[in-house]
């Protein structure tokens, strides 16, 4: 059986401290959906003669969720409070457990910084039970060469296996929950049928492009958000399209979100802020020589 | 010191301070409050910019120290009633996080966290140097040796400034008239 589309939604612009951003999630009338608390969309051209330290997101905390980003045009600087720094470029994904806390940045390359040029990344919000909220924190990286591929018979569909397994390929990064996490591109009339879990919970983003899935017409920047009926998804595309698939069995928890913590309770928030204050999430400085 | 006896203290010694001000040291012609409000950062969208800055620190004691005010929006994209502010104070090396939200204020701090109405029938004694209470709704005046007011919920007025929500003035050797508006929450932070 298909899964039933419960909603399409549009994204919305808002402003990240100066940084424009499409987020379709969370919007009006969607808060979450369980284990996903937040999808953003930076599509951008930096003018370029800037100095890194002034370009994308410097040091912040997060505590009791998992970011992932996926770059697709560019390349982005990883730096974080456990000594890690790791650049991701276009194609490749970056997955960070925040765990009990870190603090971390996310920056365009050097090179992009300087020179300038296109940059584009999704960055979205797995929520971590509560059982696994005060994990250490932990960074993944996944290239683009290292990412688990599936083709269409038409071989006009690719699917990118993040996580989970669609069609016998299994990804290689893995989360707290069971998750199915792909990246959906595809050349103008390419189509592909796969199956995702009825008891997941599940959404598309279109970043550009036409889907029609299940039947329904879905639009670029726009969000389509299933009902945990059925297991089938068919996809065609309309003309080249990309967009992400977040799948993932719901946690069913309290959630508390405030700015960069996702806890179960508003004590659980303050402490949170009360602790990176204090130093205990780490601490972060940035070496822009290296 | 206890609620009580700190307003009653507090009424002798301004009811001796208008009387004898000379005899008690004080001077006459004391500086008005001078009143600043909390600086805020841009709102926080869900994630957000979150990296709270020092902002006061000009007239206020050496070990006390505020960083910008900071508003998350609840729905994780725009204004609403649900909104959580919240101010944050370090004296010495305890951070104190005042927060706000429509139903409720609440102070949190060390290991201690607890609705702010509480300290209208209590005051709470830090382990460190400062002490927290709610200024009386009744009192007139008020002398403050050494201490932050901070607008909570409601209006004042102090020495016939108006004084509204975050809001703030520190005073030193300071005598001062006020009047609370019904519902103001004005909160002293003796150090």
């Amino acid at each position: 059986m298909q899964k039933t589309i419960s909603s399409v939604v549009p994204s919305q612009k808002v402003n990240m401290g100066g940084i424009i951003l499409d987020q379709p999630l969370p919007s009006r009338g969607h808060d979450m959906v369980d284990p996903f608390l937040l999808i953003h969309h930076w599509d951008d051209t930096l003018p370029g003669g800037q100095l890194q330290s002034q370009a994308g997101v410097g040091p912040h905390p997060h505590r009791g969720f998992t970011p992932v980003t996926f770059i697709y045009e560019g390349g982005v600087h990883h730096r974080d409070s456990t000594g890690v720094e790791s650049i991701i470029q276009a194609g490749g994904t970056q997955w960070m457990n925040s765990g009990r806390g870190i603090v971390h940045s996310e920056r365009p390359t050097k090179e992009l910084a300087n020179h300038g040029g296109k940059f584009e990344i999704i960055q979205f919000w797995v929520n971590t039970p509560a059982d696994s909220k005060f994990n250490e924190p932990s960074y993944q990286p996944l290239t683009k060469s290292d990412t688990p591929i599936v083709n269409s018979e038409d071989g006009l569909f690719k699917i990118g296996v993040v996580s989970g397994e669609v069609l016998r390929v299994k990804g290689v990064l893995h989360g707290h929950s069971a998750l199915t996490i792909l990246r959906l591109d595809s050349q103008k009339e390419g189509k592909i049928k796969f199956q995702i879990p009825a008891t997941y919970n599940c959404l598309i983003y279109l970043l550009n492009g036409s889907l029609i899935v299940n039947g329904t017409e879905v639009n670029e920047k726009q969000m389509v958000i299933f009902e945990n009926d059925g297991d089938e998804m068919e996809l065609y595309a309309r003309s080249d399209t990309r967009a992400i698939l977040l799948s993932g069995q719901p946690l069913n928890e309290p959630v508390v979100s405030y700015g960069p913590f996702v806890m179960n309770t508003d004590k659980e928030v303050m402490d949170a802020i009360k602790d990176y204050q204090s130093g205990k999430l780490g601490t972060l400085i940035e070496n822009f020589d290296s | 010191m206890n609620r009580r006896k700190f307003i009653a203290n507090a009424s002798i010694i301004t009811g001796g301070a208008f009387l004898l001000p000379s005899l008690l040291g004080f001077d006459e012609t004391q500086s008005r409050p001078e009143i600043k409000s909390v600086r805020f950062a841009p709102s926080h969208i869900r994630h957000g910019m979150y990296h709270p800055r020092i902002v006061h620190t000009n007239g206020l004691p050496k070990s006390v120290t505020m960083y910008e005010g900071q508003r998350f929006l609840k729905n994780g994209y725009g204004i609403g009633p649900d909104d959580l502010e919240m101010a944050m104070i370090r004296v010495g090396d305890y951070d104190l996080l005042i927060s706000s939200s429509q139903s409720e204020n609440v102070i949190d701090g060390g290991n201690d966290r607890f609705l702010i109405e509480k300290l209208r029938s209590e005051s709470f004694k830090s382990s460190t140097s400062f002490q927290l209470q709610l200024v009386d709704f009744k009192a007139n005046s008020l002398f403050i040796e050494n201490g932050l007011l901070i607008q909570l919920r409601g209006k004042s007025e102090i020495e016939s400034a108006s004084m509204i929500k975050w809001d703030f003035c520190y005073l030193n050797q300071h005598n001062l008239t006020l009047c609370q508006d019904l519902g103001s929450e004005l909160l002293l932070i003796e150090f």
